[in-house]
């Protein structure tokens, strides 16, 4: 039995420590906001954060998270008011929508550590994630705005 | 409209004679059986059964039914849109719920980029005739004619007594009434629509942000058990072995079952495989890899794409068939000042969906049921019956989101593995393809092997154009012996290429497929677009003229194409003519977005390229910048006349997505065979465009009264050949074989 705190509530799951936190999240936990694309740490759909900082859901073991704070896009925000989750409704970034909260997940970790990113750096801190139905430009925009914002730490949710 | 009374829920029953008792909350179907509609030309099936699309419940919440797949076009939005906006429906008080598959529904094959020109009247009818039942029932509640009674906002009121009536209060009385003859169904006028033509922001936008909503990899069902399928890695193969006993010592799995498959043509049944199924998805996947199988050999054993490729462009076989022949090919190109030839190689492609293939089943009492990411769900209920033995009308297709689709998720043989799987083990199956496996076991986009010819006269036109292809058919995944592209095929801009020279010949070359071919997106436009702007592109520069200038002469007056008389029958659309004077307007729009031609430092160059597809014109200028042999696309300029558009912004969205498609292809993109088995796997050796390589993308929308076009597809077709030609602008090498990859490292 592994013991996890997952959006600020104490989970317990029985899982073979090896087994990626992804599956762990979507089919022990049945938190599926989180998303496969690759399963090798190449597309970003499976970001969530562990300590406040973005890692690849799909090539963590679960053990490795043991003791930490894993955030999910479920627990981004209580209401789904996360700014980054505002500007991105203002700029109505989702196309198909599956890449997207791995999107959120990577800048919420970018703006936690710098709320006021250049252009440049967002782009860097984005990189990891792919966005088949090309919704970047609208990605990088909304980031933009959302730095303008006062950010709200992320609170556990759900 | 302050002063017209509303009429509250108790008094109306009072006025209607109905009592509360026996009032659901429940929806009531407005029963919109329509007449019989035509579909929209060149689409398969045949006539549509409508109804059911519009319910409104007492509450007041009007459900409307999206019977097309969202795959983030944005159609789940768009088609509800244009019913509310006839309804008069207030988008605040509506419910949208996605159709089962279903035939009542009219077809739901959510491919082509024709929803909305398929479906654009059919909306406004079944909001037109809902809304008149409600006036109708309005009006006999208060013993008013229905002329007298005008719907507004949710409500119809009867303006001379200054009376009204919500929505929800008439529901149970119009759904009662007889369905009002379609031809005395009152239409808005453009200017009075409320959300037609407006930005409406797409229905699930505020779950997506949230991680809250239901691609096909998300369906949990009690006591399912996940699934990871090893399959033939060539076309055709059977399996031969199987040694599964490691793999069944893994803790979790339950069961390991063979997918006898490997059927010739394939269409959409499942490969040959073997399932590991489990309590979870890292345990089968697992289990997997100690799997030992040996599949039996196929004909498709030895296909070596690249040298195919090679093979091709360096001599085509005889074996041929003209499709279009305009004045006199050898005439022209004899008499011709100037000569030029060149050929053209784009590669097979893997659609990428970002949600792979997945799909969850369960047989019931009934027949069997499945939840899936499917952007055919009536072909899905065929498959599906197929693999498990009932009838079509037994399976119940739940389509979830589609966490994009592009084409493969029309291809149903995820759906069919699920069931089958289920019905093998008799409890919920889910099954997710691995990025591996859909990579490696795609309906692959066809190769495309293009040689031209052309002939200049002494002023730099070209005056003779020979076109020949050799690319594997679609309809070889369907029938047996299928080596020649197919008139749907051709006609994607080869035999009805739009310029204006006087002598053009064009022929298709017989090409064996050695992998499941299909569709996607854009299809085979992506292959001639490149071709033949690659052609005009190079023709302007021998003719050192301006390339955006040589296209507009080109491409010759205005006029319709109609290649009926040369020998290609379907380059002809009555209903939507192929408009030359729509074309180059696009052209003009571009060059008016990019101020062409530009002024560019030393390194950096413009391209130019234009396509029609799906009823619809795009023209998009290119800027690349060359360093060091590294190409870095900087900006892309893109103009779109549809017609008329319901959602702009979904418009604009679908253009910035079309160039995000068409650069990852351009730049990168390239699937290939060796020994009969993909050679890529995941997203390291099948790249896509990441962010910070993602251009300025400048978008034209072009305002247009012209009947809807198609939106997903035709932006995608002239990226390439924009690049490619900027390249060669910026002092690069000309580009002839895609990816771009292969000849300059990508910035
Ligand atoms: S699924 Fe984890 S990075 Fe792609
Ligand atoms: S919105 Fe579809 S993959 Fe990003």
């Amino acid at each position: 039995m592994l013991q996890l705190t997952i959006n600020g509530e104490s989970r317990t799951v029985d899982a073979d420590p090896n087994m990626p936190l992804l599956w762990v999240l979507r089919d022990l936990l049945q938190l599926t906001g989180t998303k496969y694309g690759c399963g090798k740490g190449l597309c970003g759909a499976c970001t969530v954060h562990l300590n406040g900082t973005a890692v690849r859901a799909c090539s963590l073991p679960v053990a490795a998270a043991v003791g930490g704070k894993i955030t999910t896009i479920e627990g981004l925000s209580v209401n789904g008011d996360h700014p980054l989750q505002r500007a991105w409704t203002e700029h109505k970034v989702p196309q198909c929508g599956y890449c997207q909260s791995g999107q959120l997940m990577s800048a919420a970790a970018l703006l936690a550590r710098n709320p006021t990113p250049s252009a440049a750096q967002i782009r860097d801190a984005m990189s990891g994630n792919i966005c088949r139905c090309g919704t970047y430009p609208r990605i990088e925009a909304a980031i933009k705005t959302a730095a303008g914002v006062q950010i709200q730490p992320a609170q556990g949710g759900k | 409209m302050a002063n017209f009374k509303v009429v509250n829920r108790r008094e109306f029953l009072k006025l209607s004679g109905l009592s509360a008792v026996g009032i659901s909350a429940t929806g009531l179907a407005l029963q919109a059986s329509l007449p019989v509609h035509a579909e929209w030309t060149g689409a398969s099936g045949s006539a549509l059964s409508l109804n059911v699309f519009v319910h409104i419940a007492t509450d007041d919440q009007v459900t409307i039914v999206a019977h097309r797949s969202e795959m983030g076009q944005g159609i789940r939005t768009g088609l509800p849109q244009i019913v509310a906006d006839e309804l008069d429906a207030d988008w605040n008080k509506v419910n949208i719920v996605q159709a089962l598959g279903d035939k009542q529904y009219g077809d739901q094959n959510t491919d082509g980029s024709r929803s909305v020109v398929g479906f654009y009247h059919t909306m406004r009818e079944m909001g037109a005739s809902a809304k008149a039942m409600l006036i109708l029932a309005a009006a006999q509640a208060w013993g008013v004619k229905p002329e007298e009674c005008v719907a507004v906002d949710h409500r119809v009121t009867h303006p001379k007594s200054q009376r009204a009536l919500r929505y929800g209060e008439l529901a149970e009385r119009a759904a009662q009434l007889p369905l009002p003859d379609p031809k005395t169904l009152k239409y808005k006028s453009p200017d009075q629509f409320k959300y037609i033509g407006k930005p409406v922001p797409m229905v699930d936008l505020a779950d997506i942000v949230r991680g809250d909503t239901t691609y096909g990899v998300d369906v949990v069902l009690p006591d399912m058990l996940h699934a990871s399928i090893e399959r033939c890695p060539w076309l055709g193969g059977k399996i031969q072995s199987v040694e599964d006993s490691a793999a069944r010592k893994v803790p979790g799995v339950v069961d390991i079952i063979r997918l006898d498959g490997g059927v010739e043509p394939p269409a959409f049944v499942p490969l040959s495989g073997v399932a590991v199924l489990a309590t979870n998805t890292w345990s089968a996947q697992q289990a997997r890899k100690k799997l030992n199988i040996t599949w039996t050999n196929s004909g498709h054993q030895n296909f070596d794409s690249e040298a195919s490729m090679r093979a091709l462009a360096t001599q085509l076989p005889a074996a041929s068939k003209i499709v279009r022949s305009r004045g006199d090919i050898a005439k022209g190109l004899n008499g011709a000042q100037q000569k030029m030839s060149a050929v053209y190689t784009v590669p097979h492609l893997e659609h990428a969906t970002m949600e792979p293939p997945a799909a969850t089943a369960r047989m019931t009492e009934n027949g069997c049921e499945v939840w899936a990411c499917v952007q055919a769900p009536q072909r899905t209920q065929q498959v599906v019956a197929g693999a498990v033995g009932i009838k079509p009308e037994q399976v119940k297709v739940n389509v979830t989101l589609l966490g994009s689709a592009f084409g493969r998720k029309s291809k149903p043989d995820f759906a069919a593995e699920a069931a089958f799987l289920a019905k093998a083990v008799n409890r919920p199956v889910k099954v997710i393809w691995s990025r591996e496996d859909a990579v490696r076991h795609g309906y692959y986009h066809a190769f495309s092997v293009q040689h031209f010819s052309g002939g200049l006269d002494q002023k730099g036109q070209l005056i003779a154009l020979k076109a020949q292809v050799a690319s594997p058919t679609i309809m070889s995944t369907f029938a047996p012996d299928q080596v020649y592209l197919q008139d749907f095929e051709v006609g994607q801009g080869f035999a009805n290429m739009p310029y204006d020279i006087p002598h053009q010949q064009a022929s298709v070359h017989a090409t064996p497929a050695h992998t499941r071919i299909g569709w996607l997106r854009s299809v085979y436009n992506i292959n001639h677009a490149f071709g033949v702007n690659s052609f005009i592109d190079e023709a302007a520069h021998l003719a050192g003229q301006d390339p955006l200038a040589y296209q507009l002469a080109m491409l010759g007056a205005d006029r319709v194409v109609d290649t009926r008389n040369e020998g290609f029958e379907k380059g002809y659309n009555p209903e939507y003519p192929y408009s030359i004077a729509r074309m180059k307007n696009a052209l003009q729009r571009v060059k008016a977005s990019v101020g062409w031609p530009a002024k560019v430092k030393q390194g950096e160059g413009w391209g130019v390229a234009v396509h029609h597809s799906f009823l619809s014109y795009v023209a998009v200028a290119t800027k690349v910048v060359i360093e060091n042999n590294r190409v870095r696309v900087t900006d892309v300029h893109i103009a779109l006349d549809c017609g008329q558009v319901v959602n702009p912004d979904r418009v604009h969205a679908q253009m910035e997505g079309a160039v995000i498609f068409g650069l990852s292809l351009t730049l990168m993109g390239e699937i290939s065979f060796e020994d009969g088995a993909v050679v890529q796997s995941n997203f390291d050796d099948y790249p896509l465009l990441r962010i910070q390589q993602s251009p300025n993308i400048v978008v034209t929308l072009i305002d247009s009264n012209e009947k809807h076009g198609g939106v997903g597809e035709p932006g995608v077709p002239p990226i390439a050949p924009s690049v490619t030609s900027a390249i060669a602008a910026a002092g690069g090498p000309r580009i002839r074989t895609l990816p771009v990859s292969k000849q300059l490292s990508i910035g």
